[in-house]
């Protein structure tokens, strides 16, 4: 269940308004930073599951995971972004 | 024919002289200011004040973000040399069509981690502007770059 969660969070992600995802880059504490020509994402310093530093999706997804199977962990690891899913997906 | 030749004239009058001038968007500023390499203090003057600038960069963010929404480099003369704005994805053709170019475009398909996102890219012919999707904002990059 935790899987099917997991990759439905990703097909959701492509269907975020772009204002959601900028409220959940910024609780989430990803960077975003424009170099030269181009732009650089630095993940969070601390993050629920390890490979949630691979890019900003994975996060969302690992996130949305937690936040159905485990969501006092969600909870207490960053309580803002819990009130994020929370407000979009009330149980 | 008096009467309705009057009638045409008023209402041409009308819809000529009430008609709304559309405010210029973001992306039409910046394409005008980045032909003419405008100034910070000019791109100021058309897109209000910047969230952080200096010399040689300006950024406007996301409202009540710390997101890059636009950002801009100036040569050494304090003329704009680059810009990027990050524009959703329903608005990428009437962008589009608004900077006119003969625009060559690639779609396709792209493999991270354990999921595939799309892949849709494209370049101005004779000009340094291109556009990528950037999905990790579900928004397009659109590059106007140094000439």
């Amino acid at each position: 269940m935790a899987i099917v969660g997991h990759e439905m969070a990703h097909l959701l992600y492509a269907r975020l308004s772009v204002d959601d995802i900028v409220l959940f880059t910024d609780l989430a504490g990803w960077t975003l930073k424009v170099e030269g020509s181009q732009v650089f994402e630095i993940p969070p310093t601390k993050v629920l599951i390890e490979d949630s530093t691979l890019s900003k999706e994975e996060d969302f997804a690992n996130s949305v995971e937690v936040y159905f199977t485990t969501p006092a962990k969600l909870q207490t690891h960053n309580p803002r972004l819990y009130d994020f899913f929370k407000k979009r997906f009330p149980k | 024919m008096k009467a309705v030749a009057h009638l045409t004239l008023a209402f041409l009058l009308v819809s000529c002289t009430s008609r709304e001038v559309r405010p210029a968007t973001a992306y039409e500023v910046i394409n005008e200011l980045w032909l003419k390499g405008g100034t910070l203090q000019d791109l100021e003057n058309r897109l209000g004040k910047a969230d952080t600038s200096s010399s040689r960069k300006a950024e406007y963010k996301f409202p009540g973000s710390r997101v890059p929404q636009m950002h801009f480099n100036f040569n050494n003369e304090g003329k704009l040399e680059s810009a990027l704005i990050f524009i959703e994805s329903n608005k990428l053709d009437q962008v589009k069509m608004i900077i006119g170019c003969d625009w060559i475009e690639q779609k396709g398909q792209k493999r991270t981690a354990d999921f595939i996102d799309k892949s849709h890219e494209g370049y101005c012919r004779g000009k340094p502007i291109r556009f990528s999707y950037f999905a990790s904002l579900n928004s397009y990059q659109l590059w106007w770059e140094k000439k």
